[in-house]
């Protein structure tokens, strides 16, 4: 293969009406135009981006927010290297939420995962409910990073995703496999087969 | 391990087929088939043959695009499923209709149109190779693949899956985990040596994918009758070609269990799920996107199963886009496809999405495809999960009591094919589950069983149904799945598609033993059964008059299905299905209640003429063929169970059933 592409799986959690949607649409929109978008498909949606040289694709999968499908998120964000959580600064349940999901993720992918905690609609300053010392105090206190963005006007997402692209970036560097592909492969393997050894990716690489 | 293929590494020079000649390889593909291949590798050819008259159109037509550089068209599929990616909606697009659209997507984005502008807006992103591979392309290179696959030169590779696939179906584990650790473990190391042969040097990203499409494909092609569960089931031949015909296959325990379930909560409507404002003006679509989901069964590699998943995912977005303005996430997507999922009720879903989930490497799983099978994984998983109505916007009471209502209504609506699967299934420790349904069914008047607008569709389709079930005896797609296809199943005695003949035979068998039980049901519970029975008209209350008539409507129904089961024994062209009915028969509820009211000697004299007539329909010697042998059966039979503490059960019981199942007997007894 000639490009060491990489491949990170994002998941998008949080409760309905945050704005989940629309910052991810807002992201891949503003780099390219319409025409060039390539999935305006609901729950879906992939972007590459160049960071220090290395090109990077994200696949940013939608979950539905509804309370009624929280069960569901483990089959979503199993296998996934990045979580952003979003919470509506206007809403206090949402933030709740958020802090349940972000309970769920930790226990459930450990630090396998990079944490994103996300208050949109900061726009709407004026109504805000959850102050931002207070959630950035939360964020902190379980190893994730908060970012405050606005879908609306198009504010702090850009950097959100490079932000969070890097970490994953240097997630998998400093862990010991070498390639975001055989991540999945090692995880698929212990997940499926515990009779194999860990140390089979390396006898095993596929193709880089 | 044995499933280790040695591959001979000879010295190999470059050849010229690499990347770019891709278009004339292509080509080859589909007029020198039979030419290069030497007699090891017959069946790739009628792999190769199988696709071929709809991939040609679109092949040649999309070369250009592709040969301008790996760039990125509009993801649309333009698979041997139909294309639905086209903006017009085209329902009925064929390759035609795609090849097509390839050009008029790219007439789109260029607005010159012409060849040349083509990739500038089909390509994405900063890198000049991308990750994003479309269906079209990952097709194609899979073809390309099985090309190259052909040629001399990829010999051993051509033997090491051709021994792999022999050892593997003789050998091969039966565990599901097994069998899928083994497949990906092969397929990763063959893809390994693939890459390191000269005729695949240096692939770009989308000829990695149809490398390991294709082998996928090759494997699961070959090793679908012992990897697929339902296929096992149905102890399907290995066969060639990436289609399989759904009447060969046999849901499993699981299959059954969600099918019944879904079945149970049909009465869930859009607005339960907070979306009937996107069901409104959308009714043709969402049948499509039923329809999508439900070719699911028929193609056989993980691949073309996810295909058909992302096709049905696809009519929903141009639901959602139709009827929304605003973005549209997942929001708004799940609880459609939720809806789908249930209205479609698949057999066999379950088994596909194991297979799926078995078969398909895992690190291969975060492509836009894959996430719209983890959505549909999601979707299931909610189904399953619904017991209570806490997830759903509905009130309690009316859920437990439309649902209470569906229950009843199962055996109804179940076609007989899964009524006898389920006997089959029940054997021993679950007799009890089919006596309690037998109960349920005698019991149902304790409430009203069904609104009489329901009632009406039902003998409304009775009436119209069955020739469209005759012509199509072999779509199980439309079994089942409402209550009407279900009447009409047991109208013709059915084909039977979920079932071989063994286990016709074995639940033939144990049909006595389920008729007894259901005997006895009857005999304790028919004074609840037609409470009108020995009623004077002075008797009735007004406020009892909906019941009476729909105890009413229901005998004449069930009336109609026994006239047209014993017209069909009677039928010559039918002998072949005879020995399918006795199961069926006792575990229709139809059948059990008119047993009990011809035993009980209290029925009404309509019902009378109407047996009587039944009856008459009958040839008189095989009447008196039966009276005979039944006779004779019982004689020894009181011979041997004088013993017995319940002799008594079993004599009625054949004597009640008697009138009733004559073809089955008769068959039986030959």
């Amino acid at each position: 293969m000639a490009d060491a592409d990489k491949s990170f799986k994002v998941v998008l959690l949080g409760e309905g009406c945050v704005g989940k949607t629309s910052i991810v649409l807002r992201y891949i929109q503003n780099t390219f135009n319409d025409k060039h978008l390539m999935t305006q498909h609901a729950g879906f949606f992939q972007k590459n981006i160049n960071i220090n040289g290395k090109r990077v694709c994200l696949t940013i999968w939608d979950t539905a927010g509804q309370e009624r499908f929280h069960a569901l998120g483990p089959i979503y964000y199993r296998g996934s290297q990045g979580a952003l959580v979003v919470y509506d600064i206007t809403d206090n349940d949402s933030f709740i939420k958020a802090k349940n999901w972000i309970k769920e993720l930790k226990t459930m992918l450990g630090n396998d995962i990079s944490l994103c905690i996300i208050g949109n609609k900061c726009d709407l300053e004026k109504t805000r409910v959850i102050t931002l010392a207070e959630a950035e105090a939360y964020a902190k206190s379980v190893g994730a990073i908060h970012y405050s963005t606005s879908a609306k006007l198009n504010k702090g997402i850009e950097d959100l995703f490079l932000d969070l692209t890097r970490r994953m970036l240097s997630n998998v560097s400093t862990s010991t496999i070498p390639s975001s592909s055989n991540t999945a492969q090692t995880t698929n393997r212990s997940e499926r087969i515990p009779i194999v050894p860990d140390n089979e990716p390396t006898t095993k690489p596929v193709c880089c | 391990m044995w499933f280790g293929s040695s591959l001979l590494s000879g010295s190999f020079n470059n050849n010229n087929n690499n990347n770019n000649n891709n278009s004339n390889v292509n080509n080859s593909d589909n007029t020198n088939n039979n030419n290069n291949m030497n007699n090891n590798n017959n069946n790739n050819n009628t792999e190769g043959l199988t696709e071929t008259p709809k991939k040609n159109m679109t092949k040649t037509n999309i070369n250009d695009e592709f040969l301008s550089g790996n760039g990125i068209s509009s993801s649309q599929s333009c698979d041997s499923l139909s294309n639905l990616g086209d903006p017009d909606f085209d329902v009925k697009s064929n390759s035609s209709n795609s090849s097509s659209h390839v050009q008029r997507s790219t007439g789109n984005g260029s607005g010159a149109g012409g060849s040349e502008p083509i990739y500038e807006n089909i390509r994405i992103g900063n890198g000049s190779i991308s990750t994003i591979i479309t269906l079209e392309e990952s097709t194609k290179e899979r073809n390309n693949f099985y090309t190259k696959l052909k040629s001399p030169k990829a010999m051993d590779i051509r033997r090491s899956l051709l021994s792999f696939v022999t050892k593997f179906s003789e050998y091969g584990p039966a565990n599901y985990e097994e069998q899928g650790h083994i497949i990906i473990t092969y397929s990763r190391e063959l893809e390994h040596k693939i890459l390191l042969h000269p005729l695949w040097q240096d692939p770009t990203e989308a000829e990695l994918e149809g490398i390991r499409d294709g082998i996928e494909k090759y494997i699961m092609n070959k090793l679908y009758h012992c990897t697929f569960f339902p296929a096992r089931l149905g102890r399907l031949e290995p066969q060639e070609g990436n289609i399989v015909s759904e009447s060969l296959l046999v849901p499993t325990e699981d299959d059954l269990k969600l099918y019944k379930h879904i079945m149970i909560h049909q009465f869930l409507e859009p607005q339960h799920f907070d979306i009937e404002k996107f069901f409104t003006v959308n009714e043709q679509r969402q049948n499509l996107a039923i329809s999508e989901l439900k070719k699911m069964n028929t193609y056989k590699t993980p691949r073309d199963k996810m295909v058909c998943v992302y096709n049905c995912c696809k009519v929903i977005f141009k639901l959602l886009k139709n009827t929304n303005n605003n973005p549209t996430g997942a929001d708004e997507f799940l609880p459609i496809l939720i809806y789908v999922v249930l209205k479609a009720n698949l057999p066999m879903l379950k088994s596909n999405l194991i297979y799926v989930s078995t078969f398909r490497d895992q690190s291969r799983m975060m492509t836009e495809i894959a996430c719209y099978f983890t959505h549909l994984v999601s979707a299931v998983t909610f189904i399953e999960n619904i017991s209570t109505p806490a997830d759903l916007s509905i009130e309690e009471s009316e859920f437990y009591r439309l649902r209470e209502k569906y229950e009843m209504e199962l055996p109804l609506k179940l076609n007989s094919d899964m009524l006898k699967r389920l006997n089959y299934k029940l054997s021993d420790q679950q007799k009890s589950i089919l006596a309690n349904s037998a109960i349920n069914n005698t019991q149902p008047q304790s409430q009203p069983q069904s609104t009489p607008v329901k009632e009406n569709n039902n003998t409304s389709n009775i009436s119209k149904s069955p020739p469209h079930s005759n012509s199509k005896p072999l779509q199980p797609n439309s079994r089942g799945h409402s209550r009407h296809s279900s009447l009409n199943n047991s109208n013709i005695s059915s084909h039977n598609t979920f079932f071989n003949e063994n286990e016709d035979i074995h639940s033939s068998c144990n049909s006595p033993n389920v008729m007894a039980e259901h005997f006895s049901n009857f005999s304790t519970n028919q004074s609840h059964h037609y409470e009108f029975l020995n009623y004077h008209s002075d008797d009735i209350k007004i406020g009892q008059i909906p019941k009476l008539l729909e105890d009413y409507k229901k005998l004449i129904i069930e009336n109609n299905i026994l006239k047209s089961k014993l017209n069909n024994g009677n039928n010559p062209a039918n002998n072949n299905f005879h020995i399918s009915e006795p199961s069926s028969l006792s575990s229709s509820p139809a059948l059990s209640r008119n047993n009990s009211t011809t035993w009980n000697n209290q029925i009404s004299p309509n019902l009378l003429s109407n047996n009587k007539s039944n009856n008459n329909s009958l040839s008189s010697k095989t009447i008196l063929e039966e009276e005979q042998s039944l006779q004779q059966d019982k004689k020894e039979k009181e011979k041997e169970k004088e013993k017995e503490s319940q002799p008594n059960i079993i004599e009625k019981n054949q004597f009640a059933e008697s009138p009733n199942t004559p073809s089955s007997l008769s068959s039986l007894l030959d």
